[in-house]
């Protein structure tokens, strides 16, 4: 439980470790966006900590980073591929993105610092609470972005759903500063230093 | 020394070699539904460019050789490629439809290759007989999102609306374009080049064509 926890709050990837900011920055202008992405993320995170716990005696230490690397691009293909098959709307959402999961510090992070060094369930465990830490904090990331951007909540459509939440008053007169890469920027940083107050206050009354 | 060399090369061979497997397998069950997808695709962007009008198929003209050496005079006197440069049409339009109403060719719709930031760009354009750019349809590529993947949009071919005559050749670039349209590009200067560029071979390659099928 600890292991999938600390994804969450201690040591969440986006507002702690600040890993893995680049394709936040970039993709998080749609919820939508921040789903699919956060998912392929889980699915990646998942599979390479599940190879890389299991093949930690085989790998020699000298090529273990290649040997990540083409493991971590393995599934980053799989998931690119599934995404052009099966989501295809997704997949020219997140455009290259996509492929750069590969170079995704998160990822390469979690199988050097834990993968490599722990059991094949422990490394599930923490690859789920690191996928979700991530998706998490994109998902409100992208979810103030997009209300305040664009005055919209899309999502993916279902049946007569059209798939977009269309907010009254803001939809209208967005401010767009929200959509754009300093929108980006600023929301970030407000996200990250509220997250990080929030985490002190917890600590002081914990030292209390 | 060498024996662990090789160990080193024969384990990471053998994760390659698992990779290829997996993904080879992957790419087996995805590839068809792809193509029928990108195929789909295709069709219905040809129908919504065409405005409903019937779409023809043209192979490159044979005699091209005659026709290569007119398109590159063209293209550098638009400044689309400098002096002594050479590019290959038939590696950058890929296919030539022709559109025609009661059997009388209209305009041509052309599919493009272009050099974007995420790498190649496809696209289907538009032009008049005159060469002129009506509209245009970004298909494949791997642009950023938020900044290139504008180009998706079809108000982003607003600036290239009726340009590419012979007195208004197409903008290739950011000098060439109004202060609005330079600032609306800003941050996506590749995408705009490899778009620009490609639509005016486009536009030079229509003119030479001369409305025939």
């Amino acid at each position: 439980m600890f292991n999938f926890l600390k994804g969450l709050f201690r040591e969440n990837p986006i507002f702690v470790l600040a890993l893995g900011l680049c394709p936040t920055l970039a993709v998080s202008t749609q919820v939508v966006n921040a789903i699919g992405m956060g998912a392929g993320v889980i699915f990646v995170l998942i599979g390479s900590n599940i190879m890389v716990s299991l093949l930690k005696n085989f790998i020699p230490d000298e090529v273990h980073i290649p040997a990540y690397i083409v493991i971590i691009a393995s599934f980053v293909t799989i998931v690119d591929l599934l995404m052009q098959a099966f989501v295809p709307a997704l997949s020219t959402s997140l455009g290259v993105f996509v492929k750069l999961i590969v170079v995704n510090c998160i990822i390469l992070g979690r199988a050097e610092a834990f993968a490599s060094k722990n059991n094949v369930k422990d490394s599930i465990v923490d690859a789920l609470g690191m996928g979700v830490g991530f998706t998490v904090g994109l998902l409100i990331i992208s979810l103030v972005r997009e209300v305040l951007g664009s005055g919209t909540i899309t999502l993916f459509p279902m049946g007569d759903f059209e798939g977009i939440i269309r907010i009254p008053g803001l939809y209208d007169a967005p401010a767009r500063i929200f959509s754009l890469s300093p929108g980006a920027l600023l929301v970030m940083g407000f996200l990250m230093a509220g997250f990080n107050w929030l985490l002190s206050i917890k600590k002081k009354n914990k030292e209390n | 020394m060498k024996n662990k060399l090789l160990d080193m090369t024969f384990r990471l061979t053998l994760i390659c070699a698992a990779a290829a497997f997996i993904l080879g397998i992957v790419n087996i069950v995805t590839e068809p539904v792809i193509i029928e997808r990108k195929r789909i695709e295709k069709e219905k962007a040809l129908k919504a460019l065409s405005d409903g009008d019937h779409v023809g198929e043209i192979q490159l003209p044979a005699n091209s050789d005659d026709l290569h050496n007119q398109l590159m005079a063209s293209l550098m006197e638009h400044g689309v490629i400098g002096s002594g440069d050479e590019l290959d049409e038939k590696e950058l339009i890929t296919s030539i439809y022709p559109v025609d109403k009661n059997g009388e060719i209209t305009k041509y719709i052309l599919q493009l290759e272009g050099s974007g930031y995420g790498g190649k760009m496809i696209l289907l354009a538009v032009f008049s007989l005159d060469g002129s750019f009506v509209k245009a349809k970004l298909m494949e590529n791997n642009e950023t999102p938020g900044l290139g993947k504008k180009a998706e949009d079809s108000l982003y071919y607003n600036m290239f609306e009726k340009k590419g005559t012979s007195e208004d050749p197409v903008p290739v670039s950011k000098r060439a374009l109004s202060d609005s349209a330079a600032e609306a590009i800003s941050g996506s200067t590749i995408t705009f080049n490899g778009i620009s560029k490609a639509l005016a071979l486009g536009s030079d390659y229509v003119k030479l064509l001369g409305g025939k099928n």
